[in-house]
């Protein structure tokens, strides 16, 4: 059994666009709390502020007011250099449209966080994930030889690779078809599980929800409902 | 730090070769860019020094040393400071007539006097002179005519040359008339250079440079044109500024159209660079790349362009020597490269502050 912490604690967090000559509050005050071996799941319509939530949580975009701590730090005091290494030791990210990089091979892509963050057995330990998400055979090939379910596998394992302790998904099933989606869900849940991290993840799949441990439901960048599983 | 230069290697190669088109074209950016530069500049900077040139009149030398000079003595004025050019000529007073003249015979290839005929041409043998438009006029001389001319020694015999031109009387062109040295010989038998002709380019301080002068020369006398070198003093610093700022003007275009180059190529990238900033990639690691691409945009564009400047110089009717073309071109790369370096900075500083959803719209 693993044990539970919160990992990630955000607090009043407010975000504004400009669109044109209007203003758009995407973020309206809100908090947020990710704890260990938890699967959060952010939905709500288009426009809702989830996308900015997931942003702002993972420290690629600063809110105009309000915090978010990770290791009794606001992420957003730290130096840019100091918050890129928190990224490559602590956070990983998978994104709707995998973002592999198109020049390098599976194993490389993979590779990526372990060389930012200098651990050692960086080869060994990537070509450990690709097995993990069955791909060994595979890793010498590049992003454009892979079929989508096998880059977003592919992405599932560089996330991980660096045993964070939270990762950012956004519509990571959004670009698969609905057996390849389930496929990696599955897949994406059980290594978060395994990990013990903490994964909030951005979704507009409803069916996806019997997964989740918590959902929250945004309009107009506020948390208008929290449903938690018993 | 190895592994981050490694995956930066393959970042590098994989940016200049994955569209071969855009490489190409950023590498004929810097030979145009540089080419334009250094042609431009050499053009300017000769059209400056004609400008001075136009400003010294009939007599295109600031200093004349009058007396023999051995050749260590004219290797030792070659290499002092300021110096641009140094002529020798062989001069002698002669009777024309009552009235007393000067005559002059030098080297006629790659003279720095203006030799422009208004008829005919150089002598070309001891009994020919060239003669200047005022004194065939004085005289009612033409191209033909028999001109006599006596040494102004006691006893000398007059000499009879023939009139094989007449120099124009254009400003600029030189008004002594001309002799062959076989010629000059015949009312002045001592038969060697007699007289060191000193141009400088204009940046040195005249007095000052006639005493360093003296020193070396020792009994020969040294006179100096002092108020047509205040005049040239004058127009060195007028056509400096303007070639300066010009010159400054092509620079700042061609660094700006390497900045276009740079900023597209980053953009072309910024998806990349939206992934690798999104897990944790530094931003100063990211530069690496970026520099590294342009250090091999100079490394190829500016051998290339070294190759090519002498024909475009050609073809556009410049008529630098390659070898100087070269050599301005070697100095002029060293700004070049510190501009096109500094452009990819700004430009890498700029880009990676774009927020990271920015970069990576398109996906997130």
């Amino acid at each position: 059994m693993h044990e539970r912490k919160t990992v990630l604690l955000a607090k009043d967090l407010h975000k504004r666009f400009m669109m044109g000559n209007s203003e758009v509050r995407a973020l309206a005050g809100v908090d947020i709390s990710l704890t260990s071996g938890e699967l959060v799941m952010l939905l709500g319509p288009s426009g809702s502020g989830k996308t900015t939530l997931l942003h702002v949580l993972s420290g690629l975009e600063a809110p105009d007011t309000g915090s978010v701590i990770v290791e009794g730090k606001d992420i957003y005091s730290l130096s840019d250099s100091q918050l890129s290494r928190l990224r490559s030791e602590k956070f990983g990210f998978v994104f709707q449209s995998f973002n592999l990089l198109a020049p390098l091979t599976a194993l490389e892509n993979v590779e990526i966080p372990l060389r930012v963050a200098g651990k050692p057995q960086a080869k060994k330990r990537a070509l450990d994930m690709l097995a993990r998400v069955g791909l060994a055979e595979r890793a010498h090939h590049k992003p454009g030889q892979m079929s989508g379910g096998e880059q977003q596998r592919v992405s599932i394992a560089r996330a991980l690779v660096a045993e964070p302790s939270i990762v950012f998904a956004d519509e990571p099933t959004g670009n698969l078809d609905s057996d390849t989606g389930a496929e990696i869900m599955g897949l994406l849940s059980a290594l978060v599980a395994d990990n013990n991290a903490a994964c909030i993840m951005v979704t507009h799949n409803t069916e996806l929800v019997e997964l989740a441990d918590r959902v929250l439901h945004l309009r107009n960048g506020r948390i208008v409902e929290t449903i938690s599983k018993a | 730090m190895a592994s981050i230069l490694a995956l930066s290697g393959k970042f590098l190669i994989w940016n200049l070769t994955r569209n071969w088109g855009r490489t190409v074209i950023m590498v004929v950016t810097v030979c145009c860019a540089l080419s334009s530069y250094v042609l431009l500049g050499t053009a300017l900077q000769e059209m400056a020094e004609a400008v001075v040139q136009s400003g010294r009149q009939g007599w295109p030398f600031d200093v004349t040393v009058e007396g023999y000079l051995s050749d260590t003595e004219i290797s030792q004025i070659q290499t002092m400071d300021g110096v641009s050019r140094v002529e020798l000529a062989h001069s002698a007073m002669v009777f024309v007539g009552p009235a007393s003249q000067e005559v002059i015979s030098m080297e006629t290839t790659g003279t720095a006097f203006i030799l422009e005929f208004s008829e005919g041409r150089l002598p070309q043998n001891a009994l020919e002179v060239a003669i200047p438009e005022a004194l065939a006029d004085a005289l009612g001389l033409d191209i033909g005519d028999r001109i006599r001319m006596t040494a102004r020694i006691e006893g000398s015999d007059p000499q009879e040359y023939e009139v094989s031109g007449i120099l124009s009387g254009k400003a600029g062109v030189l008004t002594l008339p001309v002799l062959t040295s076989e010629g000059i010989a015949r009312v002045d038998s001592s038969g060697q250079p007699n007289r060191t002709l000193i141009q400088l380019d204009g940046t040195v301080d005249l007095d000052r440079f006639g005493r360093s002068l003296s020193r070396i020369v020792g009994d020969a006398q040294v006179r100096l044109a002092t108020d047509a070198y205040a005049s040239v003093e004058e127009m060195r610093s007028m056509s400096d500024s303007l070639v300066i700022a010009l010159r400054l003007l092509i620079l700042l275009i061609t660094a700006a159209s390497l900045v276009v180059l740079f900023y597209m190529s980053q953009r072309g990238g910024a998806y990349e660079t939206g992934v690798l900033r999104a897990v944790g990639v530094r931003r100063e690691w990211l530069l690496l790349p970026a520099i590294g691409a342009a250090l091999v945009i100079f490394a190829i564009g500016l051998p290339l362009t070294a190759l090519l400047l002498p024909v475009l110089a050609s073809g556009l009717g410049l008529h630098t020597d390659p070898v100087v073309l070269r050599s301005v071109m070697t100095r002029d790369m060293v700004i070049y490269v510190v501009v096109g370096l500094l452009s990819t900075l700004v430009v890498n500083v700029h880009f990676l502050h774009i927020p990271v959803p920015r970069l990576l719209k398109d996906s997130w």
